[in-house]
């Protein structure tokens, strides 16, 4: 019940982050070439265009982080992981999971006191036209709470690999 | 504890904990976080730090662009168009196809400062092409990774600019002092592979021997590609003649993959969905190593351990060659476990003064030090360009064969290295003759 | 209470900036030294360059968080973070020189700018404890500039308030990296920056521009060094009297070395073949009438703190025409 609930969930939330990605990388594609149209045709040069493409390269990082674990594309040196079976994998998952869950965390934690500290100081990109970056920073922790519900998932998976009965299978 | 033995365990249980299998990311955030909780707390604010600063960079917006440029280029079929003009031109040689691919990555390094784009745009096309006509996976594979690591030796490159900057080194000369370098790799790579698959035929087949084309079939699949020659005068035009910065170039080669797309009446929904999806999958990975790489070099520099590197140089016998050769092996460590920029964030402003110290030519040393960061991406266990390759190819391939693919490429990456040594003007002589 | 402590503090610092900058060894460094004599040894402070713990662009909030025991960097880079630092930074046409800085920031009761900047800084967990001039924030061009109207139409790479400066005199300033901007002029996507002048030689700009317009835009750019509260209350109050008593010699002498920073790397321009242009009083004064009117209000609308310090500014300049 509680797998196929977090299961659900965790894929609704990674489609919806992969959606938000599209629109990012088309953003930066539109944006990058306008912003070279209006300095050169409209001698106009924009003041804010750079600086959002570079918010839209955290707000990838953020959603980006999610859609591609979620669909298993964080790259593993599986140099010997890779021979495993799929109970001596859900075995080392299961131990190293520890680590993850502890750099993710930090993110949520830190990452939570960063943005507070940055609405305290009511931070703004210190460009002639200024961006509020506490939403950004918010952003991150959020992150890392949904790619940890993602590493949860697949401990739960892993958990029920091993203690499940499944056959060993390579 | 001493400061050698933390920073050993540092390295110890980083490779420890990425050979069980967690994914780099991962591993590298989570090794730093587990040291800064014991030995400095207060380095934790260091992870939201990095994640917030490493992907604000106007540089890595090449990423996703180039990447989405790649992809769109995929579906439309030039790039098949591309590589089957030069399977047509070059395919009776044994490896032929091998060669062609680092000639292509070649141009793409001339449009890029960085090595993802070339390495994820041709692992895509010409991995499946080699595979089909029975090429060996390792000269595949090889090919493609030393290939896409041109692209930050060859003019522009991001980690020039660095260097340039910490170094106070004229970034326009450094670029230029690439560029011999860059070509002369390139055609290592060719020869090798010439050579290699003259003797082993069996690792880069030639094309059967019924398969003859004539002339014009040879010019009409030169003259298919035209689009693709479009895309690069558009990229390299708009940075060479100053009116883009590279990240905008970016703009406009996705914005040209896509109006050829277009043109060719790819640009269906399905098409731009796929590249879209690939694109988010590929920046994701690739800027989550990005963020857990610089918060393990901010906790190795809380730790205090970069005194070790300055003290490791000092102590080197031999003069000013001794000095130099510590260098470069301490940059090809630590490329085992960090980024480019990382490497020379930290090591530039300890090596410069000792550089300025012993009148070594900067010019010379920036060559020499981004030759070696080739190498770094390249080495096992760590390699940027490794990690890039292993997203794009078919899920069969392991790391394993990734790492098995690049050891006679890295040999003639440290032949190249040795050379510069030896013969500075190989790196310095079309810089001074500009001037 | 009085005379050094048994105890040892030890501070890592991390500016803005890398030790490519002149702020390094003409600012920072020297303020450093002068802590770690003044405290007799009972300070000791480690100073890491920028990416080295965080970016730049972070650090000032690290040093404000407790990551760090202390930052130094520029108004203009962490403005987005404590508006005040803009007064600090010195304002579009403000003072002259490091005399009148001094004056209108801390030397003379009547104005006393300093202290809303330490005030806004204490908001913030942070202690204002250092301070340079780095002389002119000048513009570096491949066209002469004699009066406002030839900056017009011409794109220049200018960042926050540089930018409002320049679009204000009619031209178009175009954001960039830092490390972006040598191969941009090179190319011609632009015909000029702003920039320290100090530091026109670290970025090998003199390779790529023809003249220097000086006083630019900014004749007295300073930087400013912030200590974390937390560390600077964990002092005895003898340290701190002894730190808060290098303030001002170390202000005069760092910006003297600046100063001299300044001449090198102006005279680094003239042997590459470039031009210094010192535009007249008459224009100066022209530009600083525009300033005023045009570029101030808008540093004076980031809060009220500025708008208190833009009205004493603006009371000071009136007050030195009068001839008080
Ligand atoms: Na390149
Ligand atoms: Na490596």
């Amino acid at each position: 019940m509680l797998m196929r609930g977090l299961d659900a969930l965790t894929r609704a939330i990674s489609e919806f982050a992969g959606w938000i990605g599209w629109f990012l990388i088309l953003y930066c594609m539109a944006f990058g070439v306008s912003d070279v149209f209006m300095r050169y045709l409209l001698n106009n040069p924009s003041q804010w265009i750079g600086t959002t493409l570079q918010a839209a390269m955290v707000l990838l990082a953020c959603v980006g982080g999610i859609y591609s674990l979620q669909h298993d594309s964080f790259v593993k040196l599986d140099l010997f992981y890779a021979n495993a079976t799929t109970r001596k994998k859900a075995i080392l998952d299961v131990l190293t999971a520890p680590i993850a869950i502890l750099f993710l965390v930090t993110l949520i934690w830190k990452g939570y006191e960063a943005g507070q500290l940055s609405l305290m100081l009511n931070q703004w990109t210190p460009t002639s036209v200024p961006i509020p970056i506490y939403p950004i920073k918010f952003a991150i922790p959020l992150a890392g709470f949904f790619v940890l519900l993602i590493v949860i998932k697949k401990l739960l998976v892993d958990l029920q690999t091993i203690f499940g009965g499944e056959p060993d299978e390579a | 504890m001493s400061l050698e033995l933390i920073t050993a365990l540092y390295f110890i249980v980083l490779f420890a904990i990425l050979f069980m299998g967690l994914p780099v990311s991962f591993g590298l955030g989570g090794t730093a976080v587990l040291f800064a909780l014991i030995i400095e707390p207060r380095a934790l604010l260091s992870v939201p730090s990095a994640f917030y600063s490493t992907p604000w960079s106007s540089i890595l917006v090449t990423v996703p662009l180039f990447l989405f440029m790649g992809s769109l280029i995929r579906f439309s079929g030039i790039a098949e168009a591309a590589y089957d003009a030069v399977y047509k031109l070059i395919g009776h040689i044994p490896g032929g196809l091998a060669m062609g691919t680092v000639q292509v990555c070649t141009v793409f390094a001339a449009i890029t400062g960085i090595t993802p784009p070339a390495t994820t745009t041709m692992g895509q096309i010409a991995y499946p092409s080699m595979m089909r006509y029975n090429y060996d996976r390792r000269i595949a594979i090889g090919c493609i990774a030393a290939g896409g690591a041109l692209g930050a030796l060859i003019p522009p490159s991001v980690p020039f600019i660095f260097y340039g900057l910490l170094a106070k080194v004229s970034i326009g000369d450094l670029f230029m002092a690439g560029l011999m370098p860059g070509l002369m790799l390139a055609l290592f790579y060719t020869i090798y592979i010439g050579v290699r698959c003259q003797f082993q035929p069996e690792l880069g087949p030639a094309l059967p021997s019924d398969e003859k084309f004539t002339a014009g079939e040879k010019l009409s699949a030169v003259l298919s590609i035209w689009p693709f020659a479009l895309l690069i005068v558009i990229v390299l035009g708009v940075i060479w003649g100053g009116i883009a910065t590279p990240a905008e170039a970016a703009a406009f080669g996705a914005a040209g993959a896509f109006v050829i797309n277009f043109i060719y009446g790819k640009l269906t929904k399905a098409v731009l969905v796929e590249s879209l999806v690939s694109t988010v999958k590929l920046s994701g990975m690739g800027l989550w190593i990005l963020i857990g790489a610089t918060v393990y070099l901010n906790v190795f520099n809380t730790l205090g351990s970069q005194d070790l590197l300055t003290n490791l140089v000092l102590s080197m016998p031999g003069g000013s060659t001794g000095i130099l050769l510590m260098m470069m092996l301490i940059i090809l460590i630590l490329g085992m476990v960090m980024d480019d920029w990382a490497i020379i964030l930290l090591c530039t402003p300890l090596f410069i003064p000792i550089i300025d110290e012993l009148g070594i030519d900067k010019l010379w040393f920036g060559a020499l030090f981004i030759v070696n960061i080739q190498i770094a991406y390249l080495t096992p266990p760590f390699g940027f360009v490794l990690f890039w390759i292993k997203g794009v190819l078919p899920k069969d391939v392991s790391m394993g064969d990734v790492y098995n693919s690049v050891g006679p490429f890295v040999v003639l990456q440290f032949v190249g290295l040795t050379l510069i040594f030896i013969f500075p003007e190989i790196a310095t002589w079309l810089p001074n003759a500009l001037k | 209470a009085d005379g050094p402590p048994d105890e040892v503090t030890e501070w890592v610092f991390q500016p803005a900036f890398d030790q490519t900058d002149a702020g390094w060894d003409n600012g920072l460094i020297p303020w450093v030294e002068a802590v770690e004599e003044a405290t007799q040894g009972t300070v000791k402070i480690r100073v890491e360059p920028a990416g080295a713990l965080v970016s730049g662009a972070e650090a000032f909030a690290a040093a404000a968080a407790g990551q760090t025991d202390g930052y130094a960097g520029w108004g203009s880079v962490y403005g987005g973070d404590m508006p005040e630092g803009m007064l600090a930074f010195g304002m579009a046409m403000g003072a002259n020189n490091t005399e009148e800085a001094w004056e209108v920031m801390w030397g003379n009761p009547d104005y006393r700018v300093g202290d809303i900047v330490q005030e806004a800084a204490h908001a913030r967990n942070l202690h204002w404890a250092g301070w340079t001039n780095q002389g002119p924030n000048a513009m570096f061009t491949k066209f002469r500039v004699e009066k406002m109207e030839d900056l017009e139409g011409h794109k220049m790479r200018a960042g926050g308030p540089q930018a409002i400066f320049h679009s204000t005199m009619g031209g178009a300033p175009v954001s960039m990296n830092g490390g972006e901007i040598y191969t941009a002029i090179k190319l011609g996507t632009i015909e000029g920056t702003y920039w320290d002048t100090g530091g026109i030689d670290d970025m090998s700009f003199q390779e790529v521009i023809d003249y220097a317009i000086m006083p630019g835009w900014n004749p007295a750019q300073h930087q400013e060094i912030f200590i974390n509260l937390q560390s600077w209350n964990a002092l005895t109050d003898w340290q701190r009297e002894q730190i808060d008593g290098i303030f001002e010699e170390t202000y005069f002498q760092t910006s003297q070395m600046h100063a001299d920073g300044v001449e090198e790397a102006l005279q680094i321009l003239r042997d590459a073949g470039g031009e210094v242009i010192t535009l007249s009083d008459e224009e100066v004064a022209r530009m600083r009438e525009k300033s005023i009117a045009e570029v101030w209000p808008q540093v004076a609308a980031a809060s009220k703190g500025n708008a208190k310090g833009v009205e004493i500014y603006k009371k000071y300049l009136e007050d030195k025409a009068a001839g008080n």
